[in-house]
């Protein structure tokens, strides 16, 4: 994500993907930078529910249409995905289902969101989960179940301090809205591992510099460099 | 004598070399020549990250194949198994996701890479589903034993 954008753009962004439609003609909407004027969109909601599958044959969600049978420019596209249900928006009759799947990334509870300010999370601290607990629950089951695996987590963005700093924090049993069975920084006996990253290491960088194999790089801090220096002012 | 601990910037280059820096030396996993020991198994980590190259997916008009790298070498490693979630992979293309297989490093087709190393992520069920991700890995988990 190379803009900043709020949980509500998000959530709406996240309904325009989900809900399903059909293609009013077989124009092409090209007009209009106002993402309230909707009158030259050629789409049309078909299904009443949210699904993440399609309902019927021919149907498209709003985002794929704007993505892939418009010729809007991306800005208007962004835009009309962010405000997607609001009052007098395309996706408005599923102003509910924002109300729902926000308060579902609130934090309520009011001690813990005092706890998570208290321990510096800036990243929690406006009142909104991070992490989701179903990643959480992803990590629980894999170590409680004996199922070997590593975790890379890849981003485009400059996300990875806040990430790591929660996933560490859920390993040590300190995250305030998720408080697993297992304490996963090897200090539970039954379960002797730690599975903490230790940054500044094992964080890698990509760089892609041409179409072949070759031409792909990575750049990390190499954690086992030890130099041993002879000097004749250390004698 | 004086000892230095340096934290010295590795540059890793070519498809297989970075492979084997994230496989080997990064999460210690065993490859297909090697017997497992899980006694003498001398992990690094096991949990690591990599920021990658948004500028060249960016230049490429976000194509599905200059985005976020994942490397598959089944002669290396054929009893893992890697999935990549992503909400931006797409339900008719990879998108974000480029995968190649080595040594050749030829790309995957979606065909082949949807559901076996690629899962879109919906996010409207990841947030209210706290079993979402669990029903997937069953899911993997049953392909796997009984293939």
């Amino acid at each position: 994500m190379k803009d900043r954008t709020t949980v509500a753009d998000m959530v709406n962004s996240v309904l325009s993907e989900c809900t399903w439609g059909v293609m009013t003609t077989h124009g092409i909407s090209k007009v209009s930078s106002d993402s309230h004027d909707v009158s030259h969109l050629h789409w049309d909601v078909s299904h009443p529910l949210p699904s993440v599958h399609p309902p019927s044959d021919g149907s498209m969600t709003f985002g794929d249409y704007l993505e892939n049978h418009s010729e809007l420019d991306s800005t208007v596209i962004r835009q009309l995905k962010r405000t997607y249900t609001e009052p007098l928006s395309t996706g408005e009759r599923f102003r509910s289902y924002f109300h729902h799947l926000h308060s579902s990334l609130q934090i309520t509870d009011a001690s813990k969101l005092q706890q998570a300010r208290e321990m510096g999370l800036n990243f929690l601290s406006s009142g909104y989960y991070h992490l989701i607990p179903s990643f959480f629950a992803l990590i629980e089951y894999l170590v409680l179940n004996g199922i070997q695996f590593r975790l890379l987590f890849r981003t485009f963005g400059k996300d990875l301090d806040c990430v790591v700093q929660e996933f560490n924090l859920f390993c040590t049993g300190e995250h305030p809205l998720y408080r697993s069975s297992v304490r996963l920084d090897g200090t539970d006996a039954r379960y002797p591992v730690d599975y903490r990253l230790k940054l500044p290491f094992f964080n890698g960088v990509m760089v892609r510099t041409g179409l072949t194999a070759q031409d792909v790089h990575l750049a990390d801090l190499s954690p086992n460099q030890v130099v041993a220096l002879s000097c004749n002012m250390c004698s | 004598m004086l000892l230095l601990w340096l934290q010295t910037i590795r540059m890793t280059s070519g498809a297989a070399e970075i492979y084997s820096l994230v496989m080997k030396t990064w999460f210690r996993v065993s490859d297909a020549t090697e017997e497992y020991d899980a006694a003498t198994n001398d992990i690094c980590t096991y949990v690591a990250a990599i920021r990658d190259d948004y500028n060249w997916w960016h230049s490429h008009s976000e194509s599905d194949t200059s985005g976020k790298l994942l490397l598959i070498d089944c002669e290396a490693h054929p009893r893992v198994v890697q999935l990549f979630f992503d909400d931006n992979i797409e339900r008719d293309r990879p998108h974000i996701v480029d995968v190649r297989t080595l040594p050749s490093f030829a790309a995957v087709p979606f065909e082949q890479s949807r559901g076996l190393y690629l899962r879109r992520v919906e996010p409207y069920a990841a947030i209210l589903d706290d079993q979402y991700y669990v029903n997937i890995a069953k899911d993997v988990l049953r392909d796997v034993r009984l293939s």
